[in-house]
C-alpha cells in the first residue's frame, strides 16, 4: 500500500448547535483519487474547510505528510501543497483567465522562483491541460458555469498541489461537460500523480473514477472502501434514502451488477 | 468629585438625548438592514427635515409646531421614493462602494442645495411662552418631553410596522432571498423603493424634533449620521428596539462621560465605542432583536 | 530573468511613460515659475491637483487593488501634516527629516489602526475607518499641547535661513514646497505602478476578487493587507506634510476633513480602480472639474458634485480605463 500524504484523526466541528463533524478519522493514500460522499449537509465541504485550515476543529488532528496541520492559516497550508476548488466558484472575476492562473502559479509551494514570464508560461500550460487555452485573455466572468469549473481547476493545478481537494467540480455541469471534466480528471491524474479527494453527488462519476470511497452521514464516517463495496453497503444505501432521488441512482447501480 | 444629583440630572440627560438619537438612527439602521445600503445621505436627509419643519412653521409659513413635524414626515415619502430612484436603485445589489457613493452624492445636492438657501448660520426654532417641567433641578420643556415621547412611540410603531405586517412580511421576504421573494409575487422594487421612503421619513421626522429643541445648520444633520453609525452598530441592523437602546447607551455615554472628561472630547467616546464594537462584534450588542 | 528585473522593466509601459511624462511636466511648471511669476497661477492650480492625486495614488493601493474601502483614508493626511508641523514648528527640524518621520508615522498608524480595522469587510470596514478619523479628528482639535482647534502655525523665523533657487525665506519655501510636492507625486506614482506589476500586486488583486479565494491559494491576505494598507498611508502622509509646511499652518477639521478621502475615491472611482493611469485621469480630471465648477458655479458647485458622483457611479461604474480595460482585454497590456 502506498504511503500515507493525508491524515484525519478523530475531527470535531461544531457550528453553535450543529455538530458539523462529529469524529472523523480517514486516511489519503499518495497518488489515488479518494471520493468523498455523502447526502447534503453530511459535512463533506466542512471537512475541507478543516483540512485546508478554513475552520479551526474543535477536537481532532490532521497530518499532511505526517506534519501536523491543525489550525495553520489556510495560505500556509495551500503553500505545504494543498490546493482545493470551491463548491460554489470563486473565480477571480475581474482578472482575466490568464491572470488567475498566473496568480496561482505566484502562490504554489514554489511560486517564489517563478519570473513573470516563466509564471505566464506554466499557467498557460495549465489552462491548456483543462482546454481554457483559447479564453486565456477573457475576463473571468465573463465564462459560462462549466468554463469557471475548469478554471477553479486550472487556479488549483497551477499552485503544483500534492493533494487537490475537488469540492463538487461537477456540479452544475450538462453530460458532456460532466466528461469532458471527468477526462480532465483523469488526465490530471495520469500527467501529475496528483493525488485528489474528490466530493461529489454525480453518483456515476465518483463511482468510475475513484480507487476508494469514503461515505459521510451527519457528521460521521459510515462507511469506506472500494466503490463496489460501498455501493453495496446497506447503511450508505440507508443513508441516501432521505435522498430520494439519489437513492434511486444507487438502487440501479446494484440493480446493474456495479 | 461628581455629585449623586449631577449624576441624576445628567443620566436623564444622556437618557433623553439618547431616545432622539436613537430616532436619528432608526432610519439608517432600516435602510442598512433590508437593503445592504449604508445611506450616506442620511445626515442630509436629517437636515432636511430641520429646515423643512423651519419653511413650516418660522418662515414663510407659521403652522402650528405639530402640524410642522407632520408635514415634514410626510414629505419623506415622495422625497424617499424619489432619492431611491436616483440615487439607489440602480446600485442595488452591485458592490458596497457604489451605493455608499452614490448615496454621499446625493447628500452633498441636499447639502447644496440647503447651504445655497440657508448658508451656515445656526438657526433655532424659537417656542415663546413654553412650559418646563423641572426634574432633579433641570427644566425641560413640554416640546422637548413630547419630542421624545413621540421618538419611543416612532420606534414601537416601526417594531410593529416591521415585524407584524404585511409590509414587514414583504420586507423580510427580500432581505431572506430577493429573487425567491419576487417569485413568490412581491413586488420587490416598489417594496424597496418603500422602505427607502420609510427611512427617509424617519429622518425627516427626527431632524424636525431635533429642530424644535436645538440649533442647527445644514451641516448638523451630519454629526447625527455619524453619531447613528455608532448606534446602528451597537443596535444590529435593522432592528428598532436596537436603535432606541443603541441611541440611549451612546446618549449615556456622552452626557456621563462629559463629568469627567472634557465636553469637547466626547465625541471621541462614541467613535471609540464605535470601532470597539466594529471589532469585537460584527453584529452588535443586541443583534438580532 | 528574474522577477525583480522584469518589474523594475515595465516603465517602459506605455502607462508608465504617460505618467513619468505628467511628473516632468509637473517639475517644468514649478520651474517655470521659479523664473516667471506669471506661472504662478498654473503652479498652484496643479499643486491642489497633486494633494489630490497623492491621496488618490494611496487609495488606489488599499482601495483600488485591495478592495478596502478606507472612506477615512484623510487620517493620514492629517497624520503626517501634524507630525510634521510639530517637528518643524516646536522642534526647528528641516522640511526632508520632518517628511520622512510624516511618512513613517503615517505607516506606523496604519499598522496600528490596520491591526484593529482590517478584520472587517466591506461597508464595515469603510464606516470603522470614518469612526477612527472623527474620533483622531476630535483628539487634535482637544490636545492643547499640538494647539487644539487652533492648529499650529508655522513661524516666519522657522524658513528665515531658507533658500531656494535664488530665493529667500517665504518665497523659498514656496517654491521649494511645490517641487518636493512634485517628488511626492513621482515616489507615489513609483510605488503605484512596481506594486500593480510585482507579484505583491498580484496577490492583492486577488484578495480583491476573492480573499477567501486568495487566502486558499497561498497569499497571507492578513499580511498583504496590512502592508497594503501601510505603503497607502504614505503618499497621503507626506503630501500632508509638504502640503502644510507649503501653507504654513494646519488646522484639525481642514488636515482631517472627510472630504478629501472621499474626493480621492471618486477621482480612483473615475479612472478605473486598480489601474495605475486611470487614478492620474481620475485625479487629474476631477481635479481641473473642480477648480472650473468652484469658480463658475460659487454656490451650487456641492449640488453639481452630488449629480456628478451620482452619474459615475450609476453609469460608469468601472471607471473611464477600467471599462475600456474589461471591453477590449487586449488593451489591457498597455492600459495599466
Ligand atoms: N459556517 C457555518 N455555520 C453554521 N453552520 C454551518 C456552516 N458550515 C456548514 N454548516 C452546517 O454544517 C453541516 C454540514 O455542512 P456542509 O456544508 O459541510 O455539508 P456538505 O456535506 O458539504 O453538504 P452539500 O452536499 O449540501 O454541499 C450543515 O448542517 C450545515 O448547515
Ligand atoms: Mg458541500
Amino acid at each position: 500500500m502506498a504511503s500515507t500524504i493525508l491524515r484525519v484523526e478523530d475531527v470535531v466541528k461544531r457550528f453553535g448547535g450543529i455538530t458539523a463533524l462529529k469524529g472523523v478519522t480517514m486516511e489519503v493514500y499518495e497518488g489515488e483519487i479518494l471520493g468523498l460522499i455523502g447526502p447534503n449537509g453530511a459535512g463533506k465541504t466542512t471537512l475541507f474547510n478543516v483540512i485546508t485550515g478554513v475552520y479551526k476543529p474543535d477536537r481532532g488532528k490532521v497530518y499532511f505528510k505526517g506534519k501536523d496541520i491543525t489550525g495553520l492559516p489556510p495560505h500556509k497550508i495551500a503553500r505545504l501543497g494543498v490546493a482545493r476548488t470551491f463548491q460554489i466558484v470563486k473565480p477571480f472575476k475581474g482578472l482575466t483567465v490568464l491572470e488567475n492562473v498566473t496568480a496561482a502559479v505566484f502562490y504554489g509551494p514554489r511560486g517564489d522562483e517563478y519570473s513573470f514570464k516563466a509564471a505566464e508560461e506554466k499557467a498557460m500550460e495549465v489552462l491548456r491541460l483543462v482546454g481554457l487555452e483559447d479564453h486565456a485573455d477573457t475576463l473571468a466572468t465573463r465564462l459560462n458555469v462549466a468554463m469557471k469549473k475548469r478554471l477553479e481547476l486550472a487556479r488549483a493545478l497551477a499552485q503544483d498541489p500534492e493533494l487537490l481537494l475537488l469540492d463538487e467540480a461537477l456540479a452544475g455541469l450538462n453530460p458532456r461537460e460532466v466528461s469532458a471534466m471527468l477526462e480532465i480528471i483523469r488526465k490530471v491524474r495520469e500527467e501529475r500523480r496528483v493525488t485528489m479527494i474528490m466530493v461529489e453527488h454525480v453518483m456515476h462519476a465518483v463511482m468510475n473514477v475513484s480507487d476508494r470511497i469514503v461515505v459521510l452521514h451527519l457528521g460521521e464516517k459510515i462507511a469506506e472502501g472500494s466503490p463496489e463495496a460501498v455501493a453495496r453497503d446497506p447503511r450508505v444505501v440507508e443513508a441516501y434514502l432521505g435522498d430520494p432521488e439519489l437513492a434511486l441512482r444507487f438502487v440501479r447501480r446494484l440493480g446493474g451488477g456495479a | 468629585m461628581v455629585s449623586p444629583e449631577l449624576l441624576g440630572a445628567t443620566v436623564i440627560n444622556g437618557l433623553l438625548l439618547g431616545v432622539l438619537y436613537g430616532l436619528a438612527a432608526l432610519g439608517l439602521s432600516l435602510i442598512w438592514g433590508i437593503m445592504k445600503v449604508v445611506n450616506l445621505s442620511h445626515g442630509a436627509t436629517i437636515s432636511l427635515g430641520m429646515f423643512l419643519t423651519y419653511m413650516l412653521v418660522v418662515t414663510p409659513m407659521k403652522l402650528p409646531l405639530w402640524a410642522g413635524v407632520v408635514l415634514a414626515t410626510l414629505l419623506g415619502v415622495p422625497l424617499g421614493i424619489l432619492f431611491y430612484t436616483a440615487a439607489v436603485h440602480k446600485v442595488l445589489g452591485g458592490p458596497e462602494l457604489s451605493s455608499l457613493l452614490t448615496t454621499f452624492g446625493l447628500g452633498l445636492v441636499v447639502r447644496g442645495l440647503l447651504e445655497e438657501k440657508y448658508g451656515g448660520a445656526a438657526r433655532t426654532i424659537y417656542t415663546p411662552g413654553e412650559k418646563t417641567v423641572r426634574i432633579l433641578g433641570i427644566s425641560y420643556s413640554y416640546v422637548q418631553l413630547a419630542a421624545v415621547a413621540i421618538a419611543v412611540a416612532t420606534t414601537l410603531a416601526v417594531y410593529v410596522l416591521v415585524y407584524r405586517t404585511w409590509f414587514g412580511r414583504a420586507v423580510r421576504a427580500i432581505i431572506m432571498d430577493k429573487e425567491a421573494a419576487a417569485l413568490m409575487g412581491v413586488d420587490t422594487t416598489r417594496i424597496l423603493a418603500l422602505s427607502f421612503a420609510l427611512g427617509a421619513s424617519l429622518a425627516m421626522l427626527s431632524g424636525s424634533l431635533i429642530s424644535l429643541i436645538y440649533a442647527f445648520t445644514p451641516l448638523t444633520g451630519l454629526t447625527f449620521e455619524l453619531y447613528s453609525f455608532v448606534i446602528v452598530v451597537l443596535g444590529g441592523l435593522g432592528s428598532p428596539v436596537g436603535s432606541l437602546l443603541g441611541g440611549v447607551i451612546v446618549g449615556l455615554a456622552e452626557q456621563v462621560s462629559a463629568l469627567y472628561i472634557p465636553v469637547a472630547l466626547s465625541p471621541m467616546v462614541a467613535f471609540i465605542i464605535l470601532v470597539a464594537v466594529l471589532a469585537l462584534r460584527p453584529t452588535g450588542i443586541f443583534g438580532g432583536m | 530573468m528574474g522577477r525583480l528585473a522584469e518589474t523594475l522593466a515595465t516603465v517602459k509601459n506605455p502607462s508608465a511613460l504617460a505618467g513619468l511624462g505628467l511628473a516632468a511636466l509637473f517639475y517644468l511648471v514649478g520651474l517655470l515659475a521659479v523664473r516667471d511669476p506669471g506661472y504662478a497661477y498654473y503652479r498652484e492650480t496643479i499643486a491642489t491637483a497633486l494633494v489630490l492625486l497623492n491621496m488618490a495614488l494611496g487609495l488606489n493601493i488599499i482601495l483600488g487593488m485591495t478592495g478596502y474601502v478606507s472612506f477615512g483614508h484623510v487620517v493620514f493626511f492629517g497624520i503626517g501634516g501634524y507630525v510634521a508641523m510639530a517637528l518643524l514648528e516646536y522642534r526647528g527640524w528641516n522640511i526632508y527629516v520632518a517628511m520622512l518621520v510624516a511618512a513613517a508615522a503615517g505607516a506606523a498608524l496604519a499598522l496600528v489602526l490596520g491591526t484593529i480595522v482590517l478584520r472587517l469587510r466591506g461597508a464595515y470596514f469603510a464606516i470603522a475607518t470614518i469612526g477612527l478619523n472623527e474620533a483622531i479628528r476630535v483628539f487634535f482639535e482637544n490636545y492643547q499641547p499640538l494647539g487644539g482647534a487652533n492648529g499650529i502655525e508655522l513661524s516666519v523665523s522657522r524658513v528665515a535661513n531658507l533658500r531656494f533657487m535664488g530665493y529667500q525665506g517665504l518665497a523659498a519655501k514656496l517654491h521649494l514646497s511645490y517641487m518636493l510636492l512634485a517628488t511626492v507625486t513621482l515616489v507615489a506614482m513609483a510605488m503605484n505602478w512596481f506594486i500593480l506589476k510585482s507579484r505583491f500586486g498580484l496577490g492583492l488583486l486577488a484578495i480583491r476578487e476573492d480573499e477567501d479565494a486568495a487566502e486558499s491559494m497561498g497569499v497571507d491576505t492578513w499580511r498583504y493587507k496590512t502592508l497594503a494598507y501601510m505603503l497607502s498611508a504614505i503618499p497621503p502622509a507626506l503630501a500632508g506634510a509638504v502640503f502644510a509646511w507649503k501653507n504654513g499652518s494646519i488646522y484639525p477639521h481642514t488636515a482631517f476633513s472627510l472630504t478629501l478621502s472621499i474626493e480621492g475615491i471618486i477621482a480612483v472611482m473615475l479612472g478605473g480602480a486598480g489601474t495605475f493611469l486611470g487614478t492620474l485621469l481620475g485625479a487629474l480630471t476631477y481635479s481641473g472639474v473642480k477648480t472650473y465648477l468652484l469658480t463658475s458655479f460659487p454656490h451650487l458647485h456641492l449640488v453639481l458634485f452630488g449629480i456628478a458622483i451620482m452619474a459615475i457611479v450609476e453609469f460608469l461604474p468601472e471607471g473611464v480605463v477600467g471599462w475600456i480595460r474589461i471591453r477590449y482585454t487586449h488593451l489591457r497590456r498597455i492600459l495599466e
